[in-house]
């Protein structure tokens, strides 16, 4: 038993390890399983209670792929022909011809569209210069800029649309309120989507591929929206007799109607503490939202529920709606999609959510305002030309600096003369990026946002500036979904497989190599742990090629063990005692072993480096096996083999 | 239970044997892939596919007739699990527009089910063609590795071996598709899972060969009098017992994914139950001959 202390505690170690990233995917299970036992009432009640403790548990699950759970997996992209058409200047048929060549070249090539539209360029027009389609003071693009120095500069430009796109599609999906979405760049053009549980794909696509482009807009008059917020919050003020029925129907509702109504004063005063929006002025104590908020606070009867949603701010200076928490924003867009309650808005007015949250509350939720925004642009974005976060000399406090052309500054000094005091947004895809009040006319085309909160605002803006004003077309151009019930189905068919594989398997070497076989089975069980382990420590997710996966390493782990237990037979075949035969079986075999598992590991590599999707997770499945495998078959068995050989003196059979 | 276990067989002395077996399976697999060829799937083709639940009692032909006409061009339809039909299209109009065109025709058609889109897939044809050069990069890739793994670590005459055996594999597994495809039950369409089941066939395969050439290795520096031929027979039959216990419960996981891994595991479990099989024989019967031969090559140079 000598020598064998540091692999007992590296077995001990891997096996807590993968239980430390297991226990929560186990939590899960029984937490869900409680779950399904409750009445309906009890289940809200009890999710409400615990939803931070869930929805840690649910990301550090082991996560199931979209073909198990059902959802939609979108790859989209980027159109970046459109992008350059877009980019260039005194395009001429050279250009177009080039860019069309390209396109179709980047199609049918493993070549990116700007690549091949500077190589297309460069074969036909051998003298030809770049830099006159895309001359660019501000981005250091001169006439004389070399063909190479464009290409650079196209790249960026194409980059840049890319995680403009990634930023759009985050945005989108956020407001569609999707639970855990994820959205990758893959590749140079292209961007990948997985929503779990979604099912209406007409609206998803509609979602994922409308253009987005960014421009100026004016908004409401703060005055004359609160009265518009007012003439809403009424609307959804129940009624005397809802009150009287619904109180009678439960009174367990009422407790939580009014519990509901604290947490939210709580809110109240936590929001005015650490208040982080641009503008300046506070609330009132006597300002009217207090009131806003009362109407349910009273009552046992049934809440407002606009108000048990959303906070109204009315304010003087700037056209606020109110502020939502994240996780009721779906809410606020349901009941403010009324026809009836959108025809209480003042005329050509809008209603549009900041793109960034507004506030963080201590235990990390999100609230982000709602605001009134003219429906018409002013001013599209493309007129811009330059935009960059400066300081103030003074007071060195960040600011944005925005340059115009002169078509887009004869515009905006227009705009601003006949707006002095009102506010102004910059909007992309119908989020709200930014909204300033116009101080004085501004004439020339620069125009500087001064009051922001950090440096990072600042570039925050800077960078939708820059990248916003060039459309950003994005193209469907692979989709899968699943619908629940057949991923319910292929999960069961899944966990069918692994356990009669396993039985099966466990069974077959009981029969074939009795004892050893035993021992066999035990380093084939914590294999499967440690497959789960490292698929659940790497936060990978399970798809059905994975569990196929899983499935087939059940089978092919075994194959160690069969390579020594057949070496050690041979060997006691020779008259060697029990433990010389062992010695020499885990020796004379492990050369074998690793040879046929590095170059199956190598396929694995290979596999996963270029499979796309669902392929990936069995490719992350059979290299987790592997690896798995070659440590339970040597490591685990050898322990196991020289605790009932050396220590206890027993006579293992090899059948 | 001990099965094979002192198996003194003579493989390489028959080996001619297995060069008839071999030889009779590659040139009919390649002539399905020059005649029939392979049916690509969507994933490498492009198109649209659907899947529609709730049409047990609707049947096939007619799902296919009732389409015909709204979508200007014939689908395909297959029966995909026990429930539904598999509905695969080629349209240049958009997903949303052929999506409803397929599930309003078959709902107004087929009124009594209470028929559901269950699952699409959708690969536009510049995805398909990355999807298709990705997979042979992939297939190129594995065999290139593997060639160069089993050189550093044997000699280039194992490495000509193990690539024989698996190009040999890889080839008749493909014909059996082709050769098929349309007769079998379930779809044998290539997409991407199959490429996977390829490379995991080509591992698989490979493992095999592999165990038997260390055999070989180790034997050639223990019986030093001994003929080439005899030495790699010898070990052939050492590791006999091993080889078909492996296959065993590699065969009986893979029957299992077939059986009960649902309809979208079946092309994939199919294509492994082959590989399992030929894989097995081939580090038998291709690869150690092939050793063989390239030796005796090798020694008539030399004399």
């Amino acid at each position: 038993m000598q020598g064998n202390g540091f692999k007992i505690g590296l077995t001990i170690f891997f096996v807590g390890l993968c239980g430390f990233y297991l226990f929560p995917s186990v939590q899960n299970l029984y937490v869900n399983y409680k779950m399904g036992n409750m009445t309906q009432e009890e289940r809200v009640e009890y999710q409400e209670e615990n939803r931070q403790w869930l929805d840690q548990l649910d990301q550090n699950s082991l996560s199931l792929g979209l073909d198990l759970q059902g959802g939609m997996h979108v790859t989209l992209e980027v159109e970046v022909a459109s992008l350059l058409s877009q980019l260039g200047i005194n395009k001429d048929d050279a250009f177009r011809q080039a860019l069309q060549v390209a396109e179709r070249r980047a199609q049918n090539e493993d070549v990116s569209v700007v690549n091949a539209f500077v190589q297309e360029f460069e074969a036909e027009n051998p003298d030809g210069r770049l830099s006159r389609y895309f001359r660019n003071e501000n981005e250091g693009i001169t006439r004389r800029s070399s063909n190479s120095e464009v290409q650079e500069y196209l790249n960026k430009q194409a980059d840049q649309a890319v995680q403009n796109g990634i930023q759009v599609v985050r945005n989108r999906v956020n407001q569609y309120g999707v639970t855990e979405p994820s959205i990758q760049r893959q590749g140079d053009e292209r961007i990948v989507v997985e929503l779990p549980g979604v099912s209406e794909r007409e609206r998803v696509r509609d979602l994922l591929e409308s253009a987005s482009s960014l421009s100026f807009h004016l908004m409401a008059n703060p005055n004359q929206l609160q009265e518009s917020v007012q003439r809403i919050i009424d609307y959804y003020e129940p009624t005397a007799e809802d009150s009287a029925r619904i109180a009678a129907a439960n009174a367990d509702d009422t407790t939580m109607a009014s519990a509901d109504t604290s947490a939210s004063a709580d809110t109240t005063e936590a929001t005015t503490l650490t208040s982080s929006s641009g503008q300046q002025v506070q609330q009132a104590p006597d300002d009217e939202g207090t009131s806003l908020t009362e109407p349910g606070e009273g009552q046992t009867g049934p809440q407002n529920p606009l108000l048990a949603a959303m906070q109204p701010m009315p304010r003087q200076d700037a056209p606020l709606f109110g502020r939502v928490f994240a996780s009721d924003t779906a809410q606020v867009n349901k009941l403010l999609s009324a026809p009836e309650v959108r025809k209480m808005l003042p005329p050509g007015i809008e209603l549009m959510w900041t793109a960034n949250p507004r506030l963080t509350t201590q235990d990390g939720r999100e609230a982000f305002h709602l605001l009134a925004v003219q429906e018409e642009a002013e001013l599209a974005g493309n007129v811009v030309t330059q935009a960059s976060v400066q300081f103030d000399r003074q007071t060195n406090e960040p600011k944005v600096s925005i340059t115009m052309n002169s078509e887009g500054a004869r515009e905006w000094d227009r705009i601003t003369a006949a707006n002095v005091g009102n506010q102004v947004s910059i909007v992309l895809d119908g989020r709200v990026y930014s909204n300033a009040t116009i101080q004085t006319r501004i004439s020339g085309g620069r125009t500087e946002i001064t009051g922001l909160e950090s440096r990072t605002e600042a570039s925050d803006i800077v960078t939708v500036l820059q990248s916003g004003r060039l459309q950003t077309d994005l193209n469907i151009i692979s989709e899968r979904t699943v619908g629940p019930s057949l991923g319910e189905e292929s999960t069961r068919a899944g966990f069918i497989s692994v356990v009669s594989g396993f039985l099966l398997v466990v069974f077959f070497m009981i029969m074939y190599y009795r004892t050893a076989g035993v021992v066999a089975d035990i380093a084939l069980l914590l294999n499967v742990i440690l497959i789960l382990g490292i698929l659940a420590g790497f936060g990978a997710t399970l798809t059905l090629p994975g569990i196929a996966g899983i499935v087939l390493t059940i089978g092919m782990a075994v194959d160690a063990n069969v390579l020594i237990f057949d070496r050690v037979r041979e060997e006691q075949a020779t008259g060697k005692t029990l433990r010389a035969a062992i010695n020499a079986g885990y020796e004379e075999s492990l050369s074998a072993i690793l040879d046929a598992n590095i170059t199956t590991f190598f396929v694995g590599v290979i596999l996963f480096s270029f499979g796309v999707g669902p392929i990936k997770g069995f490719a992350v499945t059979l290299m987790a096996g592997i690896l798995a495998s070659l440590f339970t078959a040597i490591i685990v068995t050898r322990i196991i083999f020289d605790y009932m050989v050396e220590e206890k003196r027993m006579s293992v059979s090899y059948g | 239970m001990r099965l094979f276990e002192d198996a003194d067989y003579d493989l390489i002395p028959n080996r001619r044997i297995g060069y008839i077996i071999s030889g009779t399976l590659l040139t009919l697999s390649v002539i399905s892939l020059l005649v029939k060829g392979l049916a690509l799937g969507i994933d490498f083709r492009g198109g649209m596919e659907f899947v529609v639940g709730n049409t047990t009692d609707v049947p096939t032909a007619e799902v296919r007739s009732v389409l015909v006409e709204p979508l200007e061009n014939e689908p395909e339809v297959k029966r995909f699990g026990d429930t539904g039909h598999l509905i695969r299209v080629s349209s240049e109009k958009e997903i949303t527009a052929v999506e409803n065109l397929v599930i309003n025709t078959l709902q107004q058609e087929f009124q009594d089910a209470n028929i559901q889109i269950e699952k699409t897939n959708v690969v536009g044809p510049r995805f398909a063609e990355d999807l298709k050069r990705g997979a042979i990069y992939a297939v190129l890739g594995a065999l290139l590795v593997i060639f160069l793994y089993i050189m550093v670590r044997f000699e280039w005459r194992y490495s000509l071996g193990a690539v024989a055996a698996l190009v040999h594999d890889v080839t008749i597994t493909l014909g059996l598709f082709s050769i098929l495809a349309g007769i079998a039950p379930f779809s044998l369409q290539i997409d991407q899972s199959i490429i996977a089941a390829f490379l995991t066939i080509v591992g698989y395969s490979l493992n095999d060969t592999v165990v038997v050439f260390d055999r070989v290795r180790e034997y050639v520096n223990l019986f030093k009098t001994e003929a080439f031929d005899e030495i790699v027979n010898r070990s052939i039959n050492a590791t006999l017992s091993r080889t078909v216990v492996t296959s065993v419960t590699t065969l009986i996981v893979v029957t299992i994914l077939f059986i009960f891994g649902g309809e979208v595991l079946k092309g994939f479990s199919f294509a492994l139950i082959i590989g399992v099989i030929i894989g097995t024989y081939s580090s038998i019967f291709v690869a150690s001959p092939t050793i063989v031969e390239l030796n005796r090559r090798l020694e008539q140079s030399i004399a």
